[in-house]
C-alpha cells in the first residue's frame, strides 16, 4: 500500500516537470477579440482597430436606458501589427485573446500599399489565432466597418462572418476565404489571390459583402470582380455551391422592362481539362448544373421539347457569363482561375519555360465552355407561369 | 465466570478434576443436579439483568418436585412462557400418567429418550449452552435432580414486514425486499432458488453479540478458487463484533483504501438469486437487511436488476445513458474548470460569449467557484440524508437557494456553474448503485484539482491513474475491471450493450457453462 501511495505521489510530482503552456488564466483576465480591422494612416503606420466583446454589454435594458455597447473597439497605432497589438492593454487593460476572432478586415489602402503577407504574418504566426478566421477587403477604411452596429448577432465580427459564409454558400456572389486558404493561394504558381470584398450602402449604415477583390503579387489590384460576375468565377473555380442563374426573356415589344426567369442551382461541378498544342493552350471547361426553376415568366415547361429549350437557354446563358468573366480576367492578365497551377502540376517542364510570360500567354489562351443543365424540379406550379391562362388551342 | 466453577460441589459431574475442567474450556461445564446451584450460577452470570425471569414451579405427586424456567422477559413471546407446564400437563397424562403423579425419573427418561416431540425444543447438556440459549431468546427449563435442561425457541423479536426495496426501487419486477431477520431472508432466497445445490453456511460471530452470519453459494456455479479465498478471508471474522454485513467487505477486499466498492449490496431477493446463478457468493447477517454480493465487478455497479426486466432495446439505451452519466458525474466539473481556465479556444464561440456574460463579475476563479459549489452540494446531500424527515424539507428549500438563483444573483456563482453542479448531481443519482456514486464523489475532487492545475492534460493523467488502478484491482482474486481488462469480447455483451435475454442466457448465466466449470464472472 505504502509503495503504491509513494509511486502515486512521485508520479504526480513528476507531472510538474512535463511541458505545459502555463497559460492558466481565468476567462475574465482576457478580452475576447471578435474582429480586427487593419488600416494604414497617412504616415504609413499600421492602424489596428480591435473589436472586443463586452460581456456585461447586454443586461436587461429597459426602454428608458440606452442599450449598452455589446462590443468595444480599441484603436492602436504602430509601425507593425504586433506592436499595435502590444499596445492594446494600454487602452483596454485586458490582454487580447485571439482564438475566438471571427474575421479580419483589411482596408483597401493598407492592402494596396503593403504586401498582404506583411499584414497577416502576425495572425498566422500566433498560436492562439485560428487559421480558419475569415478575411475581407473593405472599400475604404476598415475601421468604419467595425464600428457599425450588428443587426442580430452579438458583434459585427460575427455578422460579417455569417454574411460571408451564407453568401458564398447560397448565392455564390462572393467566396469564403479563410486565412489558410489565402496562404495556399499565395503559395501557388500564378501569384494571384482573391479575398471577398465588402462595401457600405444605405448611407454607410449597412455592410454588403459581395464581389471579390483580386490580389497580384501580394498586393491588392484595382480590379474587383463585381457581384454579378462572381458566380461565373466561382463556377470556373469549382467553388460554386448554390446560386441563381437569371435568364432574360426575349424582349417583347409590349414590355419596357426586361423580365428574367430564374433557375436555382442546387449543385454544380466544373472540370477544366487543359490541352496543350505547341504554343497554344486550350482549356476545356465542362460544367454540370443541377437545379430547379424558381421563376417562370415567358415560357412554359410542359413538354420534353420545352424542357430541352429551357435547358439550352440556361446553358447558353451560363456559358456567356463565363466567357464574359474569362474576358475580364484575360484583359487584366490575371490568372485567377488557376490555369497556371494546373499547368505546373501536369506539365512541369513546360511551366518552367512559360512561367515568366505566363500572364501574356494566359491573356491569349482559348477557353471552350460547355454547360450541361439538369432541371430536376419545377416547383408547385407545374411548368407554367403564375396566373397564366390555360392554353385553349389544344 | 470461569472461577465460579471451582466451588462446584456436584460429584457426578466432577469425576474429572477441576484443573482439567478449566483447561478444557467452559463448554463442558455440566448442569448441576441441584436446582439451587443452577439458580445461583445463573444469577451470578446474569447479575444486574433486570429483565431475566427465573420462575420456579412444582409438579409431581404432592407438588414435591421442582423445576425452573429461565428466560428473558423482553425476548420471549408471552404465550410461550407457560408452554412447558402446558406440555407437561398435556403430554404427560397420555404417556406417563397424570401430572400430579409423574416422577422425575420417568419424566427425564421420557425427555431424554424421545426428546421433545412438539415445538422446537433442544436438550441441553451444559450451562454454557443454557446461557447461550437464554440470550438468544429461548426459554430454558431446569429440573431438580436432572443433569440436563430443555430449551424452547420462544423468541418473539419484533421484526419489520417485508416491504418495497427502499434503495433499489423498480417499476417492473418483484417488489420484495429483505429485512433485518436472517431466517426470513434466507427463506426468501430459498423460495426463489429451490435447488439442493444452494449451499448455506452459518456461523456465529462476536464474543458478545453472538450474531448469526450466513453465506451462501450455488454449487457448480461458484468458482471453487473464489470460494476457498472467501472462506479464508472470513476465517478470523468470528472474533469480531459485526454490526452490519458491510463490515465484511473490509475483510474480503484486497484494497481497503480503493475508492471503488469491491462488494455489491442489495436488498432485492431477485438480485441475490441472479448473482448466485452467476456464481457469486452472498453473505447475510442477522439484523442487517442488506445482502453482500462478492466478488465485485466494476460493471455490475452500473447495472440494475430492472435492466433484465425491461425490453432489451430500452435496457440497451438505458445502459448507454448510464455510461454517459458515469462520465458526467466523474468529469464534468473538472472538464469545465479545465476548459475555462486553459482551453477557452475549445468552447464554441457563441457558447463562450454566453459563458463570458455570466462569468463577468464573479469574484472567484473558476476552480474555487466549482469547488465551492460542489462542497455546497455535498453538504446539502449529507444534510438531506442525516436529517430527521420532518426537517428534511427545510433542507431542500434552503438548498435550492444556495445552489440556485440566489447564489447567481448574489454573484457568488455563475449560472453555468450551477448547471454543471446540478448536472453532476443528477448524473450521480442516475447510477443505480449508491456505492459507485460515492466512489465518483470521491474521485471528482482530485480530478478537479488536476484539471485546474494542468488543464486537459491533468484530467487525462487523473483518468489514466484511475484506469490503471481499476485494471489492477482484484476482488477475491478475480479481476475487477473484467471483461474489459482482461478483455473478453464474448462477455462484453452484458456490459456496455445488452443483447436479448434469450441469447444472453446462453452465456454468462448459462448453466451449461457453469457445469463444465468455466467462467464465473
Amino acid at each position: 500500500m505504502s509503495r503504491a501511495v509513494a509511486s502515486l505521489c512521485i508520479s504526480l510530482l513528476l507531472t510538474c516537470c512535463i511541458t505545459g503552456c502555463w497559460d492558466k488564466a481565468e476567462l475574465m483576465e482576457y478580452g475576447y477579440v471578435q474582429a480586427v480591422a487593419i488600416d494604414q494612416n497617412e504616415q504609413g503606420n499600421i492602424l489596428l482597430t480591435t473589436l472586443f466583446y463586452n460581456p456585461s454589454g447586454h443586461g436587461e435594458s429597459t426602454g428608458m436606458t440606452p442599450q449598452p455597447k455589446m462590443a468595444i473597439p480599441i484603436h492602436t497605432e504602430a509601425g507593425s501589427v504586433y506592436e499595435a497589438v502590444q499596445d492594446i492593454p494600454l487602452h483596454f487593460g485586458r490582454r487580447a485573446k485571439w482564438d475566438h476572432m471571427r474575421i479580419i478586415l483589411i482596408g483597401e489602402g493598407a492592402a494596396r500599399s503593403r504586401p498582404i503577407g506583411e499584414l497577416l504574418d502576425f495572425f498566422s504566426r500566433n498560436h492562439e489565432q485560428r487559421a480558419t478566421v475569415l478575411l475581407l477587403v473593405t472599400k475604404g477604411d476598415a475601421k468604419t466597418y467595425i464600428e457599425i452596429h450588428p443587426y442580430i448577432e452579438y458583434t459585427i465580427g460575427q455578422q460579417l462572418r455569417k454574411i460571408e459564409e451564407s453568401v458564398s454558400r447560397y448565392s455564390a456572389k462572393t467566396t469564403k476565404m479563410p486565412l489558410y486558404e489565402l496562404a495556399i493561394q499565395l503559395a501557388g504558381e500564378t501569384s494571384v489571390a482573391m479575398i471577398p470584398h465588402a462595401y457600405l450602402s444605405n448611407k454607410g449604415q449597412d455592410i454588403v459583402v459581395a464581389g471579390i477583390a483580386l490580389l497580384h503579387n501580394q498586393r491588392l489590384t484595382r480590379n474587383t470582380v463585381s457581384p454579378d460576375l462572381t458566380p461565373s468565377l466561382m463556377m470556373l473555380l469549382n467553388r460554386y455551391d448554390q446560386g441563381v442563374v437569371e435568364i432574360p426573356c426575349t424582349a417583347s415589344p409590349q414590355s419596357k422592362t426586361l423580365t428574367k426567369e430564374s433557375f436555382e442551382v442546387i449543385s454544380a461541378a466544373t472540370r477544366i481539362k487543359l490541352e496543350v498544342h505547341g504554343e497554344d493552350v486550350t482549356a476545356k471547361v465542362r460544367t454540370k448544373l443541377k437545379g430547379s426553376m424558381n421563376e417562370l415568366h415567358c415560357s412554359s415547361i410542359q413538354t420534353v421539347e420545352e424542357q430541352q429549350r429551357m435547358r439550352t437557354r440556361i446553358s447558353e446563358q451560363v456559358s456567356k457569363d463565363m466567357q464574359q468573366m474569362i474576358v475580364f480576367l484575360q484583359e487584366r492578365k490575371l490568372d485567377a482561375i488557376g490555369i497556371g497551377n494546373k499547368l505546373y502540376r501536369k506539365h512541369p517542364a513546360l511551366w518552367k519555360q512559360w512561367r515568366k510570360d505566363w500572364d501574356e500567354r494566359f491573356a491569349k489562351m482559348t477557353f471552350d465552355t460547355q454547360v450541361e443543365v439538369d432541371i430536376t424540379n419545377l416547383g408547385l406550379n407545374t411548368g407554367k407561369s403564375f396566373g397564366q391562362q390555360k392554353e385553349t388551342n389544344e | 465466570m470461569r472461577n465460579t466453577r471451582h466451588n462446584r460441589p456436584d460429584s457426578s459431574a466432577s469425576h474429572s478434576s477441576d484443573n482439567t475442567h478449566t483447561a478444557q474450556n467452559d463448554h463442558c461445564s455440566v448442569i448441576f443436579k441441584q436446582l439451587e446451584l443452577n439458580r445461583s450460577e445463573l444469577e451470578q452470570q446474569f447479575a444486574d439483568c433486570a429483565d431475566l425471569v427465573m420462575a420456579c414451579w412444582s409438579y409431581g405427586p404432592g407438588m414435591a418436585y421442582h423445576a425452573m424456567s429461565v428466560y428473558f422477559d423482553t425476548m420471549v413471546e408471552r404465550q410461550h412462557r407457560d408452554e412447558m407446564k402446558q406440555t407437561l400437563q398435556d403430554l404427560v397424562p397420555h404417556q406417563l400418567g397424570a401430572a400430579s403423579t409423574v416422577l422425575p425419573e420417568q419424566l427425564f427418561r421420557f425427555l431424554g429418550n424421545h426428546g421433545v416431540t412438539s415445538k422446537h425444543a433442544i436438550l441441553l447438556h451444559s450451562l454454557e449452552e443454557a446461557v447461550q440459549h437464554i440470550t438468544q431468546g429461548s426459554l430454558v427449563i431446569f429440573f431438580d435432580g436432572w443433569q440436563h435442561a430443555i430449551s424452547y425457541q420462544a423468541s418473539d423479536m419484533m421484526k419489520r414486514q417485508t416491504s418495497e426495496p427502499i434503495t433499489e426501487p423498480v417499476v417492473q419486477g418483484p417488489h420484495d425486499s429483505t429485512i433485518e431477520d436472517l431466517q426470513t431472508n434466507i427463506g426468501m432466497i430459498r423460495n426463489l432458488l429451490r435447488s439442493p445445490r444452494l449451499k448455506l453456511v452459518t456461523m456465529t460471530v462476536g464474543a458478545e453479540s453472538r450474531r448469526l452470519l450466513a453465506y451462501a453459494y450455488l454449487e457448480g456455479a461458484v468458482n471453487p478458487e473464489v470460494l476457498s479465498k472467501f472462506q479464508a478471508c472470513i476465517q478470523d471474522v468470528e472474533q469480531e463484533e459485526i454490526m452490519e454485513i458491510s463490515y465484511l467487505e473490509e475483510w474480503i477486499s484486497e484494497s481497503v483504501y480503493s475508492p471503488f466498492p469491491q462488494a455489491r449490496y442489495t436488498e432485492r431477493p431477485d438480485t441475490v438469486v441472479a448473482s448466485l446463478l452467476d456464481g457469486k457468493i452472498i453473505a447475510l447477517a442477522n439484523g442487517s437487511p442488506t445482502v453482500l454480493i462478492c466478488p465485485g465487478n466494476f460493471f455490475e455497479f452500473l447495472t440494475s436488476s430492472e435492466d433484465y426486466y425491461q425490453r432489451t432495446l430500452f435496457s440497451l439505451l438505458i445502459r448507454i445513458l448510464r455510461i454517459g452519466a458515469f462520465f458526467i458525474a466523474l468529469m464534468l466539473p473538472s472538464t469545465y474548470v479545465a476548459l475555462s481556465t486553459f482551453h477557452s479556444e475549445l468552447i464554441p464561440t457563441v457558447l463562450l460569449l454566453a459563458i463570458l456574460d455570466t462569468r463577468e463579475g464573479i469574484p472567484f476563479p473558476a476552480f474555487i467557484e466549482a469547488l465551492m459549489m460542489e462542497i455546497f452540494f455535498e453538504l446539502l446531500r449529507e444534510a438531506g440524508i442525516r436529517l430527521p424527515r420532518p426537517i428534511g424539507s427545510a433542507v431542500s428549500i434552503v438548498g435550492a437557494l444556495v445552489i440556485g438563483q440566489a447564489a447567481i444573483q448574489a454573484k457568488i456563482a455563475s449560472p453555468v456553474m450551477v448547471i454543471v453542479v446540478a448536472l453532476t448531481g443528477i448524473a450521480s443519482f442516475a447510477l443505480p448503485q449508491y456505492s459507485m456514486a460515492i466512489a465518483l464523489r470521491i474521485l471528482r475532487f482530485p480530478l478537479m484539482v488536476l484539471g485546474a492545475t494542468l488543464g486537459g492534460l491533468g484530467i487525462m493523467i487523473g483518468f489514466l491513474l484511475a484506469l490503471l488502478h481499476l485494471c489492477t484491482l482484484r476482488s477475491l482474486g478475480q479481476p475487477y475491471f473484467a471483461p474489459t481488462a482482461p478483455l473478453d469480447i464474448r462477455q462484453l455483451r452484458d456490459i456496455a450493450i445488452m443483447i436479448p435475454r434469450k441469447l444472453l442466457m446462453r452465456s454468462p448465466r448459462n448453466r451449461h457453462l457453469h457445469r463444465t466449470g468455466r467462467g464465473t464472472q
